[in-house]
């Protein structure tokens, strides 16, 4: 069985940051009756190397965040993979291609990965709500990922059938 | 970007940022004209003012304000502040209460001293310290030593883990507040709880084994690194045993002699004052009786464990026992801090099974309920740094007046810049820089394992650039990092 791991990281005290794990959230109670349990999901202000070890245990990674570089909404999808360029020495900042780093590493393990953001249109501190835009984006975000997800789930059948 | 340094005096070396802490900060070292060091200053250069803007905040949102003062140690600030708010309620919580927060508290405490034994200072006793400093990191020490970069990551797992299963989150977790905690603990999650004890306390065995048996190639270290007389602060029990979460305040000199004993932690500003100086947005706590900056103390790990008369746990005991013996008196050396953690861990790990198993410990009588019955409370705990006060003032509508906060960190300040000073002497040469002397700088700051985070805040990448440059301006040598 293929086991995927969706990781929706950002601040909850910073409007549309919140985006990330807000999809995790609602991601968490699609799959909360799942009897295999091939999905798992977390919500995490900040990726840490403890994260890690939860990929070791994945055959595929979903990272779920805003992004304060595309266009307000803009919602984007991309292959991420380890990458030892990234802020890989750092315990407490990580960005998805570091934290891959560090499971290679240590675990010797290098699951399939993908990255979706949302554009953030505010990241005011101390708001505890997504903007109009990030809300409207949100389900879309959910949508592409249990795409993602699914189609995952289905490969891993076949290869098992 | 790197930061190029150029002083006007040319008898100056700044490093700027000190790399591997929780927090952002510089060195100066002042050279005399011999080119050794003369003089040295850590500095703590942001602003954080948590005690100004919580003025006018109701008392009950303390705990969840000031636990924003870090990531890596906000159950520390939870702790101090919900036991203030508790003397502001005049309510003496219940028992499972307090097994709860002790708890949590000693989660973090693993997963704290975990994070600065493992990530931040095991890159320098692994690989060197005049090692590459591109791979003087966790991950270079996962390349040569897996297993050991593999159990720093699990030990902060499980540590995290308990905190989050108690709180529902890792970082942050609204749970502790006036009054107690606010969720009760199922069967289910202590059951889950206890073999996760179990296998930290493997870890930090095999870990504590590990050291011992290296000390022997840190005796430079361990001998330069911040090895002088000092008074030691911290919380004892009633009976002069290791504690965390409440007990009495205990001084002690560097020959062991108690100065100060069984002091109410309300009554702690008889006994400490706080300095300020130009060249540092961090206080300068010291002990009012010697004078400032006479009146130097240390805390955290080491000053725990030299003021400690047992740790009250079965191998902590005996390992408590043996790392006295290192020396006659109180252990000196800063460089010890790295053993004294790895006891706590041991410690906490034990005493997390302990707990667990209390009778007490899953009624679910978890919290008292009452408005501001005082007009001023405080609350002291010890982080994994060291003691943490809290101290509020409110007016009659539960609104605060007045705070004051001395972080753990804080206390250790004069002593940081001794010893920063005292590394330097030993080790940099001005005439001629190498990377590994400035590693060792920052490396006996890395040994208090400072929460800057919580005096100020820090983040980013650490780029490092010193030059030695003579009268005219003329780069003489200089070290990068990138």
């Amino acid at each position: 069985m293929s086991v995927t791991l969706v990781i929706g990281f950002g601040n909850m005290l910073r409007a549309d940051d919140a985006v990330g794990p807000m999809a995790a959230e609602r991601l968490g109670e699609i799959y909360a009756d799942q009897i295999d349990r091939h999905v798992r999901v977390l919500s995490r202000q900040t990726l840490t190397p403890e994260l890690a070890a939860d990929i070791a245990e994945a055959d595929r990674v979903i990272f779920l965040d805003a992004s304060a570089e595309s266009e307000a909404g803009e919602i984007i999808q991309k292959q991420v993979s380890a990458n030892t360029a990234s802020s890989v020495a750092m315990v407490h900042f990580l960005d998805p291609q570091g934290l891959l780093c560090w499971a290679k590493q240590l675990y010797g393990c290098s699951p399939e990965a993908t990255l979706i953001t949302v554009g953030g249109e505010s990241f005011h501190f101390g708001v505890r709500e997504l903007t109009a835009t990030a809300e409207a984006a949100l389900d879309e975000m959910v949508k592409l990922a249990r795409r993602w997800i699914e189609r995952g789930a289905l490969l891993g059948s076949l290869r098992h059938a | 970007m790197p930061k190029t340094t150029h002083k006007s005096s040319p008898r100056t070396i700044t490093i700027d940022p000190v790399t591997r802490i929780e927090g952002h900060a510089k060195i100066t070292l002042e050279l005399d004209d011999s080119g050794q060091v003369s003089d040295a200053m850590f500095h703590v250069t942001q602003f954080r003012g948590f005690e100004k803007f919580c003025e006018g905040r109701p008392f009950t949102e303390m705990p969840a304000l000031t636990a924003r003062t870090c990531g890596i140690c906000p159950v520390s600030h939870l702790m101090a502040s919900s036991k203030a708010c508790d003397d502001l309620m005049a309510v003496d919580i219940s028992r499972t209460a307090k097994l709860l927060r002790r708890l949590m508290n000693l989660a973090q405490l693993t997963q704290s001293h975990a994070l600065s034994f493992f990530h931040l200072s095991s890159p320098d006793m692994l690989l060197g310290w005049d090692s590459d400093p591109v791979a003087r990191n966790i991950l270079g020490v996962a390349s040569t030593y897996p297993d050991l970069a593999r159990d720093g990551i699990r030990l902060r797992q499980i540590g995290q883990q308990i905190i989050e299963m108690l709180g529902g989150k890792r970082v942050h977790p609204a749970w502790m507040v006036g009054g107690g905690v606010n969720a009760a603990l199922t069967e289910e999650k202590r059951q889950a709880m206890l073999p996760m004890a179990d296998e930290a306390f493997d870890i930090a065995k095999r870990t504590l084994k590990w050291f011992k048996g290296s000390l022997e190639k840190f005796r430079e270290e361990i001998r330069t690194f911040a090895n002088f007389p000092s008074l030691f602060l911290g919380m004892v029990d009633k009976n002069g045993g290791l504690e965390h979460y409440s007990g009495y305040l205990r001084l002690i000199d560097s020959t062991g002699h108690i100065v100060e004993d069984m002091i109410e932690p309300s009554r702690y500003a008889e006994i400490l004052g706080e300095a300020t100086e130009s060249f540092s947005y961090m206080k300068f706590p010291y002990y009012r009786k010697a004078g400032y900056p006479e009146g130097m103390y240390r805390v955290g790990p080491l000053a725990r464990l030299n003021i400690a008369d047992h740790a009250g746990t079965p191998e902590a005991d005996q390992e408590l026992a043996e790392f006295k013996d290192l020396q006659r008196g109180a252990v000196l050396s800063s460089f010890q801090y790295h053993y004294a953690r790895l006891i706590e861990i041991i410690f906490a790990t034990e005493r997390i099974k302990e707990v667990l198993n209390d009778p007490d410990i899953l009624d679910e009588r978890v919290r008292a309920r009452a408005r501001g019955n005082r007009n001023e409370g405080i609350g002291v705990a010890e982080a994994p740094r060291g003691t943490l006060i809290h101290h509020y003032k409110i007016d009659d509508d539960g609104q605060i007046t007045w705070c004051n906060l001395i972080i753990a960190t804080g206390h250790n300040n004069l002593a940081m810049n001794r010893g920063v000073k005292q590394v330097a002497r030993h080790f940099v040469d001005g005439k001629k820089l190498h990377e590994g002397m400035l590693n060792r700088v920052e490396a006996v700051i890395r040994c208090y394992d400072p929460c800057l985070s919580c005096a100020t805040h820090a983040w980013g990448k650490m780029p490092l650039h010193i030059a030695l440059v003579d009268p005219s301006g003329n780069v003489l040598d200089e070290v990068k990092r990138d």
